[in-house]
């Protein structure tokens, strides 16, 4: 699909959490069973890009997130960074593998130390991958702090004293202190006021320009995906049921589902409330994903193939769609 | 709107939460009305006053907060001094709320049936006959096979049957007004988007108002006839919704507007409101906005702004309406359309 090497590469990727079973469970012999999370999910990230990873709660794509950094070792299939499988890397080897990917989190008031300045906080990702010489330590704080919009002044003072934006600025200085190749961003402005997000996605989007930063860019919020990323990936219980260029996604959708997320999402606009496509019910448990295709028990345009065999990943010019009747929603 | 008497006034309605180190002023004079079935919007962000703008409709206010003035007239009663048995006759029979986390707003330990059943203490009805009102209820609010679900529990519920259910409970004794505090705010698109419909189905079917509060434009946008913008605790900013998003006059009201992502702002730098939201025990003198708006001078730290209503129905307080009369919404408005509301 593409000519240059990607970046970062999700191949076959299975999350699978087993549920707890009683003894009486296992004594009767009733089956496992697994939340699967993420199931069977390809995906590829060029140097430079920013994907998008979209879908409802529950979809699975923070546990895919989770997955990639490798915080979770996967089920199954493999995750490779810079043409090194990092599937099954474990201590050091991680550690290292990690200095290339870094993670920001939702919510800035519990992924930071109460108890660590801003200093100590970015200061000790520094030692701990010896990204500068200790005596330069000091100096490459300021830079970072500087880089996300906040002074020096605020390097001794604790995360209690900062107003939500701007520790999610902290947070991204410290993603960014090991001069990462990989972002994954994972909602991080969901968390925040809005009159605040406007200053953190400006703020994102201008150091992936800057610093030629690669962003997995996970949230459920269209308008922002649309508004932020090159590519955009879309999931439903666990799978990728769409994926493409943005604009084209946004533009054509093909997957039913796609176009309905677009169509929820209210826009600011009172004259033009008449919007036809809603969905009923809601996501099914991922405990047990419905035979065929999973999203058919909501489908407007379900057909007997639907609820029979799952449709797989086609690639239609670019833009992928999991699908048995892809654009048949005609909008 | 109509010249009737409306359903609901809030005059000049004041809020304070005193402690021994500071004085909050959660609520600093807000005013406004609402008539019979119109929906209201009380748009803002995060500690602007307007949770507690709905909690002192019906008296909810928790300590150390107090209502310390103001008028709150429902159909010409005042509910600020009213004594508490006849405010029982109002809270959750006249006006019901809903709540933002449906999973703390209700009991984890009674099942919804029971939960229901409590709904109905207002009237005189027999307890088959409750049974009977509330699975309607139920089925009304589109919760599939009630009569399985009713004798349930909160945590057998999903997040959207959660948001249905109290509902549900909330309009049990069909109420004049609904208060809704953030009703989606916790929940996906899809749902959102099936929440924001059956409000307004259950609005024309049960002919109530609805007080609307929350962050999203856009909810506002698909849900309201009247919107009032709150910032620190003061209405900033009120007009019908179309008139809103097509001329607003107040810089908050715009950069809001502004900082939405969009499609239409794809490959252009987001309107950023600079700095952050102010401390409510500690406001400046003048407008509150100030210290984050490009417009300011003077004048603005000197001096807080009236409301002025500058056309017929559209409030504003701001020093420099010259300035902000060039404002362009988002919509612009087709001749035909302009006067159908």
């Amino acid at each position: 699909m593409q000519p240059d090497k990607p970046l970062m590469e999700v191949k076959d990727l299975c999350m699978w959490f087993p549920v707890k079973r009683t003894i009486m469970d296992s004594l009767s012999g009733k089956p496992k069973r697994y939340v699967k999370a993420v199931n069977d999910v390809n995906l590829s990230v060029r140097k430079g890009e920013s994907l998008g990873l979209v879908g409802e709660s529950g979809c699975g794509k923070s546990t895919l997130a989770k997955s990639i950094i490798r915080l979770y070792e996967p089920t199954s299939g493999s995750v490779w960074l810079k043409g090194k499988d990092i599937t099954h890397l474990k201590g050091r080897q991680l550690r290292t593998q990690r200095q290339s990917m870094q993670m920001i989190f939702q919510d800035p008031y519990s992924s930071l130390n109460p108890r660590m300045t801003v200093y100590e906080t970015i200061a000790e990702v520094l030692s701990v991958h010896h990204i500068v010489p200790k005596e330069n330590v000091h100096e490459e704080v300021a830079r970072l702090l500087e880089l996300c919009g906040m002074s020096m002044d605020s390097a001794d003072r604790y995360p209690g004293e900062f107003s939500g934006g701007q520790r999610q600025r902290v947070g991204i200085a410290r993603a960014l202190a090991t001069r990462p190749d990989l972002v994954l961003a994972d909602e991080p402005v969901s968390a925040l006021d809005v009159s605040i997000r406007a200053q953190i996605i400006n703020l994102l989007s201008h150091l992936q320009k800057e610093l030629d930063l690669t962003i997995l860019f996970i949230s459920h919020d269209l308008h922002l995906v649309h508004y932020i990323t090159t590519r955009v990936a879309v999931m439903y219980l666990g799978s990728i049921v769409e994926l493409g260029r943005t604009s084209e996604v946004f533009a054509h959708p093909l997957h039913p589902y796609t176009s309905i997320l677009i169509k929820a999402a209210p826009v600011m606009d009172p004259l033009n409330r008449d919007r036809v496509y809603t969905i009923k019910g809601e996501p099914p448990s991922p405990l047990d994903i419905p035979k065929g295709c999973a999203f058919s028990q909501r489908c407007p345009f379900c057909q007997e193939i639907c609820t029979r065999e799952a449709p797989p990943l086609v690639d239609r010019g670019g833009h992928l769609v999991a699908c048995h009747f892809p654009g048949r929603s005609g909008i | 709107m109509s010249m009737e008497e409306p359903l609901l006034e809030v005059k000049d309605l004041r809020v304070q939460f005193v402690t021994k180190r500071e004085t909050v002023k959660a609520v600093d004079g807000v005013s406004f009305f609402i008539g019979r079935h119109e929906t209201l919007g009380i748009v803002g962000e995060s500690g602007c006053g307007k949770s507690q703008t709905c909690r002192a409709i019906l008296r909810l206010i928790k300590k150390p907060g107090k209502i310390v003035g103001g008028q709150i007239l429902y159909q010409g009663n005042d509910i600020v001094t009213m004594p508490e048995t006849e405010l029982r006759n109002i809270r959750g029979k006249e006006i019901s709320i809903i709540f933002q986390e449906p999973m703390t707003s209700l009991n984890p330990v009674i099942s919804i049936r029971k939960q229901m059943r409590e709904a109905f203490c207002h009237t005189s009805m027999t307890e088959a006959e409750k049974y009977q009102a509330s699975l309607k209820m139920l089925r009304l609010v589109g919760i599939p096979s009630p009569e399985e679900r009713i004798n349930g529990y909160v945590h057998q519920f999903s997040g959207g049957m959660r948001q249905r259910a109290m509902i549900a409970i909330a309009l049990c004794s069909r109420p004049k007004l609904l208060i809704a505090d953030e009703p989606t705010t916790a929940l996906d698109v899809t749902i959102q988007d099936q929440v924001i419909k059956l409000l307004g189905n259950l609005k024309q079917e049960l002919g109530m108002s609805i007080i609307l509060v929350t962050h999203d434009l856009g909810v506002v946008a698909e849900m309201c006839d009247k919107v009032a913008v709150m910032y620190a605790g003061m209405i900033v900013e009120m007009t019908d919704v179309v008139t809103l998003f097509a001329h607003p006059r107040h810089p908050y009201t715009y950069a809001l507007m502004g900082s939405v992502p969009d499609q239409r702002k794809v490959g252009s730098d987001l309107e950023v409101i600079q700095g952050n939201p102010p401390n409510l025990a500690d406001l400046p003198a003048g407008c509150p906005f100030a210290p984050r708006c490009r417009y300011a001078d003077g004048a603005c730290s000197q001096s807080r702004p009236e409301l002025k209503e500058i056309s017929q129905g559209h409030l504003v307080r701001c020093h420099h309406l010259d300035r902000t009369a060039s404002f362009a919404g988002i919509i612009t408005v087709p001749e035909e359309a302009s006067d159908a509301t």
